[in-house]
């Protein structure tokens, strides 16, 4: 090898590694800190999370996915989440396979204690199960999409096949919501049992606020039961189950999901068949959806907020008011999402033309 | 060195101290026998790989996907002996079928999803028997290379050459294809289907752009791959950026500077 060579690679791995070097060196400092670092996996369990710990002493939650809008379904775990993974002692998931990321993370924390808190909920069977029974008849895609068929540990174990996928979005069903406040609730007084009152405290007063928007949700029940309707968002299902109104059809859509021409032929025999006019989509599928199904059936497609974000990312919904969107720095809780359910309701009625 | 305070970074660094030799070792092969898109061809193969798997119901889908890579790689290799089309047409077609086949099954239902994480991969959740399994497939590696490289570089420049020398030109590629399959598919899940083959072969292209023999070749190509791979790893905790993507991006970094150097060296 000529010197020259020699000479050039040295220059330019000491020049990498320099400038590596820098970037560490002016890079972020470890956060040290003192007290209950609480993590939860995403926007809804940082919700329940925000507004149980709400006042207490040295305890700070934090969650993974700030920046992602959406489920998390394929979400990855990037250095910064493995970090404030490792120094965390809370960790609150929503379960139900909605963090696939943490399969094999999870054994490498040992000292982390994770909380799912959907444990004892009876999920629903998820619309990727339903695709696998082709030629059955139509009625067979209601009970899949609509019966809690399922408890979680049974579903838990026949899943190692992935012959089953569950419907994880139990935050949009306001009993689901109860019991992982609950959950949170227990995870926060068994981790610091010194501020039990405090959170016990906090967990009532959200109890009483998700307690009064489940009657705005049985009082308009009343008048939508019996109703039938195709969502395009595993969630909306349990939505529309509180409502008494029958999902005939999911299609759970996301950043990686092309409509199968079979299934868009699929659904608007089933509309049709059912006198169905009304889809609801999540904001930023409205438009796919309504391309490809609105003008075929004369009808409407609408958006409605799945609650998986800060509204600032992609879950806005027009005519908000701004009243009600917390600013940034502001305190987050269970507040938000009561507004948030509130406007689907709102939205629900008005296209239904019900008051 | 405060990342070195965390387990998942130990095990990450441990891991790309394997993998990149191994890489920058292999990356030479497949350049010098213009392998480059069949290795990619591979990589997209892994998702019918996976989609077997799960139509299969394993409860884990590295078996199939390695088997179903064997096969593939074999069977690519058959067709690009018998065929009168070009090899770049026949590498084009399977990976193509292989990508197909496998988003056709895995995005049934709107579940997609599930799997786009192969996409990009995922060093930082490597586990030790994982790495333990890394080194086994690095001394497999350096086996061939001690034993087969003359053999398989006499066939790389002329096959009938090869043949008339007494080199079994059929073995030594087919087992060169298994190599590239197994290694592909056991790496792919850490450093993903988008950015395997960069991996590969920026190592290899950077050190081929200034070197005049093969000792050169294969030194700077295997001291390139690891600089990316250490660089990139630590570059990607402290900027808070998937590992992968940035070890290619200093690879690239590498290929650029070597290739605008290239008229330093020339005699």
């Amino acid at each position: 090898m000529g010197k020259k060579k020699a000479l050039f690679m040295v220059c330019l791995l000491a020049v990498a590694f320099g400038l590596t070097a820098l970037v560490a060196l002016f890079a972020e400092k470890k956060e040290e800190s003192e007290g209950i670092l609480c993590v939860t996996s995403f926007y809804p369990v940082q919700l329940l999370a925000e507004s149980v710990a709400e006042g207490a002493d040295g305890v700070t939650v934090r969650n993974l996915t700030e920046n992602h809008s959406g489920c998390i379904h394929d979400y990855t775990l990037t250095t910064q989440d493995m970090r404030l993974l490792s120094e965390a002692e809370l960790f609150l998931i929503n379960g139900g396979d909605m963090e696939l990321f943490l399969e094999k993370a999870a054994s490498e924390y040992t000292d982390l204690t994770i909380v799912d808190t959907s444990e004892g909920f009876v999920f629903l069977e998820g619309v990727g199960h339903a695709h696998e029974h082709d030629g059955e008849e139509e009625e067979g895609h209601s009970e899949e999409c609509t019966n809690p068929t399922h408890h979680h540990e049974e579903v838990s174990d026949a899943h190692e096949g992935h012959s089953h996928v569950l419907n994880a979005h139990l935050w949009m069903e306001i009993d689901g919501y109860l019991l992982q406040l609950q959950r949170v609730e227990e995870a926060f007084v068994k981790a610091d049992p010194a501020q039990a009152e405090l959170y016990r405290n906090n967990a009532r007063i959200c109890r009483e606020e998700l307690a009064a928007l489940k009657e705005m949700y049985a009082a308009a029940k009343k008048v939508l039961a019996g109703r039938e309707t195709v969502v395009f968002h595993e969630g909306f299902v349990y939505l529309f189950n509180m409502l008494g109104v029958e999902t005939v059809h999911c299609l759970a859509m996301d950043a990686d999901t092309q409509i199968a021409a079979g299934e868009a032929a699929e659904i608007i025999e089933e509309c049709r068949l059912h006198g169905i006019t009304v889809l609801f989509a999540e904001e930023e599928y409205v438009e796919t959806v309504t391309d490809t199904f609105a003008g075929e059936l004369g009808g409407m497609v609408v958006s409605l907020d799945p609650v998986t974000g800060t509204e600032s990312s992609g879950n806005t919904t027009a005519g908000d008011e701004a009243s009600e969107h917390p600013q940034a720095g502001e305190k987050i809780g269970v507040a938000q999402y009561c507004a948030r359910m509130r406007r689907n309701l709102e939205k629900i009625l008005e296209v239904y033309g019900v008051q | 060195m405060e990342f070195l305070s965390y387990g998942f970074m130990r095990n990450a660094l441990l891991a790309i101290c394997i993998i990149t030799p191994l890489f920058g070792i292999l990356g030479t092969m497949i350049v010098n026998n213009r392998m480059a898109f069949f290795s990619d061809a591979l990589g997209h193969s892994a998702l019918t790989g996976m989609a077997i798997g799960v139509l299969l119901g394993f409860a884990g889908t590295d078996l199939p996907m390695l088997l179903f890579a064997l096969l593939f790689a074999l069977l690519l290799n058959h067709m690009k002996r018998k065929s009168s089309a070009s090899t770049d047409t026949i590498i084009s077609v399977f990976s193509s079928l292989g990508t197909a086949v496998g988003l056709v099954v895995l995005s049934r239902g709107g579940n997609f999803s599930k799997y786009s994480a192969l996409l990009v991969g995922d060093i930082l959740s490597i586990t030790v028997k994982e790495i333990l399994c890394l080194v086994g497939v690095l001394t497999l590696t350096l086996l061939f290379w001690l034993f087969c490289f003359n053999k398989l570089h006499a066939c790389s420049v002329n096959k009938s050459l090869a043949k008339s020398k007494g080199i079994p030109v059929r073995l030594i590629e087919d087992l060169f294809a298994i190599l590239i399959a197994i290694i592909v598919m056991l790496s792919i899940k850490w450093v993903g289907i988008l950015i395997i083959n960069a991996l590969l072969i920026l190592p290899a292209a950077a050190a081929a752009n200034i070197s005049s023999n093969m000792r050169e070749y294969h030194l700077f190509s295997v001291i390139l791959s690891v600089a990316s791979g250490l660089i990139g790893l630590v570059l990607s905790y402290y900027l808070n950026a998937a590992a992968g993507p940035t070890i290619v991006i200093v690879a690239a970094v590498f290929f650029g500077a070597t290739f605008f150097a290239r008229p330093l060296f020339r005699t």
